[in-house]
């Protein structure tokens, strides 16, 4: 049978070019010495992620990077549920709300950095200015390093919320309207009904789209890059962005690509406990 | 009912839940807003007032003097152009290969169907940065470094996975009987694919068209590589052109904002319009058909 194969064979060839391709040469590239200043390449084996973990800067990076992708999930999800429940409420005729809550989605991750760095400037930001107004502080957030982590922990959940809220006000709006007759009619309350009809069909959505929001957030990129520059110190270096610096101005190819290795395994380390807590929950939904 | 005092207490108890709630998601929009509030705000003010410590944050001093100096130093409407063409072009050919490989996936039982689906779907998700040594050495090495093949070629190749996951899903949802009455009249499937799916996946075909748009719209880390000269530069690329970088703390925000506002603004005005289609393309791999 070629048919399918006939239908399938342009996508495969375009993403076979753009993204497998450049996937099993940088696994390739991240056991040599490759770089635009090495005369040859030769094989090193794993002296790359012996080098790129030797300055200690790198461990932060990772470090930083699981603590950011998990609290901005956090935050995400939070944020989300509670404003997916006060809209799933929304009387007709105010759909359009919708629209004005995925705004922070729809701007670019650069615009939000570069307006990240300058509302959580010290002396002129926006933030210090309602912080100083009500309570009379001005904390250094950029050049301190918990409040710096803060700040980009914070930009990256507000620009990714509305992701997380449009998925789980899909689900709720998808919840069969005669279950919940059916609660309420055998008496259970607003929050009984929630905690046993609703949860139990949104809860698949919400840990998929956690898992999709976390993946997202482990490759966030333009948020260091614009916004702290890794800074105080290396302290806000995201590993995505460490890459960069290696492999771009630092011309460590072959480094740069070892390090983007283990950002992949640690989105696969992701995807794989997000799909197996799928997996249990729909078996249980079943 | 029994007594209707209880009637009256419902009726003012449900007056005071309105009210929590309309509070409620004032507050959430409010909060969404405040850094839309502060981009606008910096656009329009201009930087002597903006970096007084005495500014109060309220929009009284109106003034276009950061988009003009931002317009010296950066080409807006070239930028402008090339934003436009790389926002439309990847999301055709994304949707051109698309579609047959989605109606494939969703529709023709094939050898390893699932799991080159999964492959192809999950490897959207993968960083771009760990792919752009290698892409970037493919491109010289083809001499297209610097050209819009190479950025064609990377837009639409990084909307390839959902592009077609969804797509699939959307074919797997038309029902067979509508392709057999097809076959029935004597239908090819050239003629099939043609004449019945893609008329009925209209609605899904422009909800990605949307999706797709976007994110080329507000891709940065691609532009950043690939993009070598002012000739291709997206407006993206422009906001830090025009002016210095925060780090070094120069007063040159104004610019920045200005120049941001030009990207967001048609980002906002498609995410207003197409809401419905936005939210009917992203979540259709939650709802189950």
């Amino acid at each position: 049978m070629l048919r399918p194969y006939g239908y399938i064979a342009p996508l495969l060839v375009w993403w076979g070019m753009i993204i497998a391709y450049p996937l099993v040469r940088a696994i390739y590239l991240s056991f040599t010495n490759s770089s635009p200043l090495a005369p040859t390449t030769t094989f090193v084996g794993l002296s790359n992620f012996e080098s790129i973990f030797a300055g200690g800067a790198t461990t932060t990076a990772v470090e930083f990077t699981v603590v950011f992708a998990l609290c901005s999930t956090a935050v995400e999800i939070l944020a989300g549920t509670i404003l997916a429940l006060l809209f799933s409420r929304l009387r007709p005729g105010f759909g359009w709300l919708i629209g004005v809550v995925m705004i922070p989605w729809a701007i670019s991750e650069i615009v939000t950095a570069t307006a990240g760095a300058w509302l959580f400037n010290a002396q002129f930001g926006m933030v210090n200015g309602v912080l100083h107004a009500l309570f009379g502080i001005r904390p250094v957030w950029l050049s301190n390093v918990t409040l710096a982590r803060l700040a980009l922990i914070l930009m990256n959940s507000w620009e990714f919320t509305p992701l997380a809220f449009l998925f789980i006000l899909t689900a709720l709006t998808n919840v069969p309207r005669d279950l919940v007759e059916q609660a309420t009619v055998d008496g259970a309350g607003n929050l009984k009904t929630y905690q046993h009809v609703h949860w139990h069909i949104v809860k698949p959505v919400v840990l998929g789209i956690a898992t999709f929001v976390t993946a997202i957030n482990i490759v966030a990129f333009a948020l260091p890059y614009e916004m702290t520059g890794g800074a105080p110190g290396t302290s806000t270096l995201l590993v995505a962005y460490q890459v960069y610096v290696l492999a771009i101005p630092g011309l460590q190819y072959a480094q740069g690509a070892a390090l983007g290795l283990v950002i992949l395994a640690m989105v696969l380390v992701v995807a794989g406990t997000g799909g197996l807590l799928l997996r249990r929950a729909e078996r249980r939904l079943a | 009912m029994i007594a209707s005092p209880t009637l009256a207490g419902r009726g003012t108890s449900r007056a005071v839940h309105r009210a929590l709630f309309v509070a409620a998601i004032v507050v959430g929009v409010a909060i969404l807003m405040f850094p839309v509030y502060w981009i606008v705000l910096s656009a329009f003010t201009p930087s002597q007032i903006l970096f007084s410590p005495h500014f109060d944050f309220l929009p009284l001093h109106w003034s276009l003097a950061n988009f003009r100096t931002g317009f010296q130093v950066v080409p807006v409407g070239s930028y402008f152009l090339h934003s436009v063409v790389l926002g439309i072009v990847p999301a055709c050919l994304a949707i051109l290969v698309a579609l047959p490989a989605g109606y494939a996936f969703g529709r023709i039982k094939f050898f390893a169907r699932g799991g080159i689906l999964a492959l192809i779907v999950f490897s959207g998700f993968l960083p771009i940065v760990a792919s752009i040594i290698p892409l970037f050495e493919l491109f010289k090495d083809l001499g297209i470094i610097g050209t819009w093949w190479a950025l064609f070629l990377v837009y639409t190749g990084f909307l390839l996975g959902f592009t077609t996951w969804i797509l699939s899903l959307f074919v797997a949802r038309i029902p067979i009987e509508v392709e057999e009455a097809a076959r029935l009249d004597g239908a090819n499937e050239p003629a099939l694919l043609r004449f019945v799916m893609v008329p009925l996946l209209r609605p899904a075909i422009a909800s990605l068209f949307i999706v797709d748009f976007l994110a080329s719209w507000n891709q940065f880390l691609l532009p950043t590589i690939f993009s070598t000269s002012a000739s291709t530069s997206p407006l993206v690329l422009g906001i830090s052109q025009a002016s210095e970088n925060p780090q070094l703390h120069s007063v040159a925000w104004g610019p920045q904002a200005a120049f941001g506002l030009i990207v967001v603004v048609p980002a906002i005005i498609v995410v207003l319009f197409f809401q419905r289609r936005i939210a009917g393309g992203l979540t259709a791999g939650a709802v189950k058909g």
